[in-house]
């Protein structure tokens, strides 16, 4: 460790490391997500803020300089007391060891959101809506300068990252924003900015939230300087699948040297299509779906507190009319029930079944049908027909609205998107060809 | 499947009947009742399948006849079937092939119907026949439209309806909204908590201000109390300075200062009181030193003699008696004698070294003797007589091949003639062998043979048969033997030949190797003479001159190797005197080191004596016994000197004793003491005076120390400066004065404790909900339970719609069908129709949304239900939905003749022609057996012009009309 003897407010070389993390989103729920048990209830309500104690087990164990929160720690709707009294419990915990902490507030969690109050420590830093910079000491001397902004209300549309100036070329700086690099679609077009401002700033290291993917992004011709989004600390749907967690960042003499991703979630998603195609039974099908969760747990897919599982059942066979005639929710229950006992006898956690979408279909040749001149082929005629009308679903869709006098029904009906409706074409083909044809879907 | 033929046996009124060549189209069978049409009707379906019941058999044989008879067809690919069928109880025989998958009961509604059937709907609804209609042509299985469409509308129901109230959604919504109205209850909780968070702050606020003025309360109250629980002492302290004062009243001055003097020298005189046993013993312990001295001193002056003059006391004490120096001397012992034997040995070795050198220098002066006659002589080099050897050996090798080469020559000489004799021999054998070969060709070899042929042949007239074959005979031997002779004597010639060749090669070879022999003499001979030049003598010496040279050659080599066996001799002799002496010059070294290390010892030795003061020649062992004496001297000595030192000391202490008593006598202005024996009685007297001044001294202390007590206890309630503060508070309150106070005090701090009581509670209680709400994972339960009920709202929903969808497609898919897609059944049967009814009815509708039903619309579309038709019109419809079902049958299996029993009687004569007008049409597809019991039915089928062939039944008979 090259170590230069300063006097206070004289910049020293030590080696050090740092924890980022971002779009914590404590306390939010699984959107999306039917608990099917209070078991998995309490599960999924406490997996973020169990992801938060992770992340303060990783800084202690780590012994990290300090640890960076970049925006999104709460959603505003879900910052629950009990969310933030987790929190500052959480940084308190951290400040009594040492360890001080830097909180941005991102789009979800902007400065105007409603915050309970607590008696802070003086080692959590919380960034207002101007930048403000931190030095930050390890052992007497100045290893560092975190500098962030908050946002002050949800939609910032303004590029916050051109408020920073650029920093001295001798301390190892750390820029911390919620934004939108390169104006990720998949995001809302926050703090939008671009790679070539991330290379303009001259920090050592952007410490970035808002986009729940861990990225690196290496501005052209600086090795030594990144931006990082470490991605959300855990998954909360279905489509948030794979290892959530948060970057240990580690700085040598003065210049940085690893930006390691660490998983800190607590229950990690796996979508999983099955095609049922020449199963036997629903016993072949659950060996099937044990097999693969088993697989994806020796590989180190999921951490040891839980696996959610969502299931894409596809293909024609005798699944499918196990399927058909005992009812999708049955099923679950049931596929749900061995997964459990099949991950107790492994001794690998918690295997928890979501749901399985049901896209099985009744053994029959369609095009054969369609070619047909028959009340089937008619049928799927107008299936075909109406798939690839959008006026003749907005119709449909009108003429059934008024069949529904709950409003909360009539949103869910009007939030479908085309693609949804489209889906729901080819559902209703197949359940009228089910029923056509002999299958007697009973439910 | 066309009928060709048929022969009735025996069944109901028919006995050995028969019909044939029935034809296409339409075969009639008219007659009047109980002709018997019924029965060949039950003939001909009973031939084809065959009888499910006895009961069916009631057709027996009424006019004789084996129950049963035959019954041949065609086939539409040509070929032929035959059926004979004889009914018996144990008739088991099912349909024939040629009626293909077609069930009898099909059969019965579809092809051979009467008019019971006919106006029967349920023929057409049930089974496979209404299948047929609505949903084989919808392409349905086994369940129906209506059942699925059910299904679906059913579903959707249990789920919801616009005026459900329980179903599922419902459920799910009402689910959704208790949820809902939790979160916003918890979300309450925000005003809660910040209300919570404010009244503790006020709280704490207030606790705080009230602890201080209880604080302030208590530190008055501690005061009184104080000021209470020093009162006693208080009082004390004024009766204890009032007594102080008293005392320090009765005395005078001159008794105070003699008595601060002795207490100011109280410690001295307690020392001396204390020192005056140990002054005795001292006393005691001078005479005893003053003994001990004088033995020490006289067995140090015996040893002093015995050292002799020179040594005195101090030189005694500095002569090193120690163990190191005991074990130098004898190391210097030890050292002298080791080199004195080092010098022994080396002076042996030198000698021996030095006569080895001198015997070694007479040997090589020997050898010296031994070579000098060598060298005066003129000797030749080793070479030169080895050269000398080495070109006789060669000459006399010269000579041998010389020798060799030269007989060779002489002999192929010899073998050359011989090989030209064995050549000359062999050219004559050949040349007389060939001549003999020769010789037994020619013609005679052959002329004999052929005269006594001839002439055998010509005796034959006078010799008979046998000279003839005499001749033969003879002429065969002789043929035989010459030819023999002849091929012995071409052998021969040409064993001669090769023997010629053979020799020719012999002589070829030895005249090659006598050329080879010559010029290897020649040669030699070269050698020869090149040799004998080489050792100086000419071509023609002899092999003694050769001798001679070689015995002076190996005489030389002797000489030369003697010379060099002297030579290496001496040269070792000269290193053995080299080496002998070499170490006789190390060998007298060695000798001077020993000498030179064995002085330096004896130099060191005599430098170490000379130190010590010793005589320079002393041995090692006198100077050891030297050692012990001047230690023994020492010893004595040292003792004398201690107890001489330890007599003054004690003499000291005793006069310092005497002089402090009489300097403390002295400053007391008393007498002093004149010598030891006194000195016990003036101590005695200075601790009688001490013991006097200090009760006066202790009863004044006495007096200040309680008055000092007494303040001190006050001052230490009253921690700083309150002491005096607290002094003063006395003086001017009384103590009910104070007691009144702190009754005072005592109420207002309990009043403040009470409050402050109250305001703990309420901050723990306030606490307790910031802390139960801190804590409080209900949001996010609540928020997972709202996904979970939006999930299943969502599910249900998304279920709700998925029917409706699903109601919806098939209602598109119904409409379509039934508006653009008949099947081909109902195609044809509203064709029928249309031409039974003369265009009233122009269109049969099969409605798949609605099980059994059967519609007919106008040329306008307009509709009408079965039910609501005419009872004619309704059998139409019948006919023509038949119509249509044999026609659609007929298209993709075997078409089987259709069989139809007076089925238009009800029909008006426009459309009962109509209706025979469009059965005519069918036959073109299949086969059509009318049977009418009507003239003018007949006549309607007639005038068609498609009747094949007309029969008549009568009395039991079947007679073609045409």
């Amino acid at each position: 460790m090259s170590h230069y003897s300063y006097q206070t407010g004289v910049f020293a070389l030590q080696d050090f490391c740092f924890v980022h993390a971002a779009d914590l989103h404590l306390g939010s729920p699984f959107a999306g997500v039917k608990a099917s048990s209070p078991q998995a209830a309490a599960a999924l309500a406490s997996a973020t803020v169990q992801a938060l104690d992770n992340i303060v087990k990783l800084c202690t164990s780590r012994r990290a300089a300090f640890l960076v929160l970049a925006g999104d720690v709460f959603d505003s709707e879900a910052a629950g007391i009990g969310a933030q009294y987790h929190l500052f419990r959480a940084l308190s915990s951290l400040a009594s060891s040492g360890i001080p902490s830097f909180v941005a507030w991102g789009n979800h969690d902007p400065l105007s959101a409603w915050r309970a109050k607590f008696n802070w420590p003086s080692e959590v830093h919380f960034f207002s809506s101007e930048v403000e910079s931190f030095p930050v000491q390890l052992n007497g001397c100045r290893i560092a300068t975190v500098s962030g902004i908050s946002y002050e209300r949800a939609e910032v549309t303004e590029n916050l990252m051109r408020r920073f100036e650029p920093r001295s070329a001798r301390e190892f700086s750390v820029g911390v924003l919620h934004c939108n690099v390169g104006g990720a679609t998949e995001h809302a077009n926050y703090s939008p900015c671009t790679v070539d401002d991330l290379a303009a700033s001259a920090f050592d290291y952007w410490a970035l939230g808002h986009v729940h993917e861990h990225r690196i992004i290496r501005p052209p011709d600086q090795s030594d300087r990144v931006a990082v989004y470490p991605g959300c600390a855990q998954g909360r749907n279905p489509r948030e699948t794979g290892p959530k967690g948060c970057c240990v960042v580690k700085v040598s003499s003065g210049k940085l040297s690893d930006v390691e991703f660490v998983p800190v979630d607590t229950v990690r998603w796996m979508q999983l299509q099955v095609d049922v195609g020449g199963m036997e039974g629903l016993d072949e099908f659950i060996a099937h779906v044990a097999r693969r969760c088993a697989h994806f747990m020796e590989d180190g897919g999921a951490p040891s507190a839980g696996l959610a599982l969502r299931i894409i059942a596809v293909g024609r066979g005798i699944v499918h009319s196990i399927i058909s005639h005992r009812g999708v929710a049955e099923v679950e229950e049931s596929v749900r029930s061995a997964l459990e006992q099949e991950a107790q006898a492994m001794g690998s956690g918690w295997w928890w079944l979501e749901c399985i979408d049901d896209r099985t279909r009744t053994e029959v040749d369609r095009e054969s049908l369609r070619s047909g001149a028959s009340l089937v082929s008619d049928l799927i005629a107008a299936a075909d027909e109406l798939h690839d009308d959008d006026a003749a679903l907005e119709n449909l869709m009108n003429s059934i609205m008024p069949d529904m006098v709950n409003s909360q029904i009539r949103a869910i009906i009007s939030d479908m998107t085309s693609d949804d409706l489209r889906e729901l074409v080819h559902e209703a083909e197949a359940m009228a060809l089910d029923l056509l044809l002999g299958e007697g879907r009973s439910s | 499947m066309k009928i060709e033929s048929a022969w009735i046996d025996g069944y109901g009124v028919f006995h050995d009947q028969a019909i044939s060549d029935l034809g296409e189209g339409v075969v009639l069978f008219s007659g009047a009742n109980e002709a018997g049409k019924s029965t060949l009707l039950s003939f001909i379906v009973t031939m084809l399948y065959g009888s499910r019941r006895r009961a069916e058999n009631s057709y027996e044989p009424l006019a004789g006849g084996r129950h049963g008879g035959v019954l041949h067809a065609e086939m539409a690919d040509g070929s032929c079937e035959s059926v004979e069928r004889y009914f018996t109880a144990s008739d088991k025989l099912g349909a024939v092939q040629a009626v293909g998958g077609m069930s009898r009961d099909l059969y019965t509604s579809i092809f051979a119907f009467g008019l019971n059937e006919l106006v029967d709907l349920s023929t057409l609804t049930g089974g496979e026949v209404s299948s047929r209609i609505f949903s084989a042509g919808a392409g349905l299985g086994a369940s129906t439209y209506a059942e699925a469409r059910n299904k679906v509308s059913t579903e959707m129901d249990r789920l919801y309806t616009r005026t459900s109230r329980n179903r599922p959604i419902d459920q799910a919504r009402r689910e959704l909204e208790q949820v809902e109205a939790r979160i916003r209850e918890i979300r309450r909780q925000r005003d809660d908590y910040s209300r919570l968070v404010h009244s503790i702050d006020d709280n704490s606020k207030k606790q705080s201000e009230l602890q201080a003025k209880m604080d302030d309360l208590k530190r008055k109250q501690v005061w009184l109390q104080q000021l209470l629980a020093t009162r006693p002492t208080w009082e004390s302290l004024v009766v204890a300075e009032q007594n102080l004062n008293r005392l320090t009243q009765s005395r005078d001055s001159e008794t105070e200062q003699r008595d601060a003097l002795l207490i100011s020298m109280k410690a001295r005189i307690s020392a001396i009181r204390h020192n005056l046993e140990r002054f005795k013993d001292h006393v005691d312990e001078t005479s005893k030193l003053q003994v001990q001295l004088d033995q020490a001193q006289a067995n140090a002056d015996v040893a002093l003699g015995k050292l002799g003059p020179g040594w005195t006391s101090d030189r005694v004490a500095a002569f090193d008696t120690s163990i190191e120096a005991r074990q130098r001397v004898r190391r210097f012992r030890e050292g002298l004698q080791s080199a004195e034997s080092a010098c022994n040995v080396a002076g042996a070795v030198r000698d021996a070294a030095r006569e080895s050198a001198q015997a070694a220098v007479r040997a090589c002066r020997d050898i010296e003797a031994e070579i000098q006659p060598y060298e005066s002589g003129e000797l030749p080099t080793e070479e030169d007589a080895r050269a000398r050897l080495d070109g006789v050996n060669a000459a006399q090798a010269a000579m041998g091949a010389l020798r060799e080469a030269r007989a060779q020559s002489e002999a192929s000489v010899g073998s050359l003639d011989g090989a030209q004799r064995a050549m000359t021999a062999a050219s004559e054998h050949r040349r007389q062998a060939e001549q003999l070969a020769r010789s037994s060709s020619g013609a005679g070899r052959w002329l004999p043979p052929m005269l006594i042929l001839l002439v055998s042949v010509v005796a034959t007239p006078a010799a008979g048969w046998i000279s003839p074959l005499l001749g033969i005979a003879a002429s065969a031997y002789l043929w035989f033997s010459s030819s023999s002779r002849h091929a012995a004597a071409v052998k021969s010639a040409a064993a001669a030949t090769r023997a010629y060749q053979q020799a020719a090669e012999d002589l070829a070879a030895v005249q090659a190797r006598a050329e080879a022999a010559r010029e290897q003499a020649m040669l030699a001979e070269s050698r020869w003479e090149q040799a004998t030049a080489r050792v100086g003598l000419k071509a023609d010496a002899d092999e003694s001159a050769l001798g001679r040279i070689a015995d002076r050659a190996r005489s030389d080599l002797a000489v030369l190797h003697s010379l060099a066996g002297l030579r290496i001799r001496f040269q070792q002799a000269r290193a053995e005197v080299e080496r002998t002496e070499t170490a006789s010059e190390q060998a007298s070294e060695a000798l001077a080191a020993s000498r030179a290390e064995r002085e330096g010892i004896r130099r060191a030795w005599a430098d170490w004596l000379r130190g010590v003061g010793l005589d320079e020649s002393s041995a090692p062992e006198s100077v050891l016994d030297l050692i012990d004496v001047v230690e023994s001297a020492n010893a004595s000595l040292t003792s004398a000197a201690g107890y001489r030192a330890l007599l003054e000391q004690v003499r000291q202490k005793v006069k310092a004793f005497v002089d402090e008593l009489n300097s403390v006598r002295s400053g007391l202005k008393l007498d002093v003491v004149p010598d030891g024996n006194a000195v016990p009685a003036a101590v005695e007297d200075l601790i009688t005076r001490l013991s006097l001044a200090e009760r006066h001294e202790d009863e004044g202390l006495r007096a200040r120390n309680e008055l000092n007590a007494l303040r001190e206890q006050i001052d230490a309630s009253y921690p700083g400066e309150s002491g005096a503060k607290a002094r003063d508070h006395h003086a001017e309150h009384t103590a009910a004065q104070i007691r009144q106070d702190a009754a005072e005090l005592e109420e207002a701090l309990n009043q403040a404790e009470e409050e402050l009581r109250a305001l703990a509670r309420d901050q723990g209680r306030l606490i307790s909900e910031r802390k139960a709400i801190e804590g409080d994972d209900a949001l996010a339960m609540a928020l997972v339970n709202r996904e979970t009920a939006r999930r299943e709202l969502e599910q249900l929903t998304r279920k709700w719609v998925r029917l409706a969808v699903c109601s919806s497609l098939m209602d598109a898919a119904v409409h379509r069908y039934e508006t653009m897609r008949q099947p081909r059944v109902m195609q044809d049967a509203s064709s029928a129709l249309a031409h039974m009814t003369g265009g009233r009815w122009t269109k049969v509708v099969a409605r798949v949304s609605e099980l059994n039903r059967i519609d007919v619309q106008d040329a306008n579309g307009a509709s009408r239900r079965t039910h609501q038709l005419s009872y004619g019109t309704q059998q139409q419809l019948y006919l023509a939905v038949r119509c249509g079902l044999v026609r659609e049958y007929s298209a993709n299996a075997e078409p089987l003749p259709v069989i139809i029993d007076d089925v238009l009687v009800n029909f008006d004569p426009e459309r009962a022609h109509a209706a025979a007008r469009v059965m005519a049409d069918l036959s073109q597809v299949c086969q059509v057996l009318v049977f009418t019991c009507h003239p003018h039915m007949a006549s309607h089928f007639l005038n068609t012009g498609m009747v094949s062939s007309h029969f008549r039944l009568e009395g039991g008979k079947i007679r073609r009309v045409s």
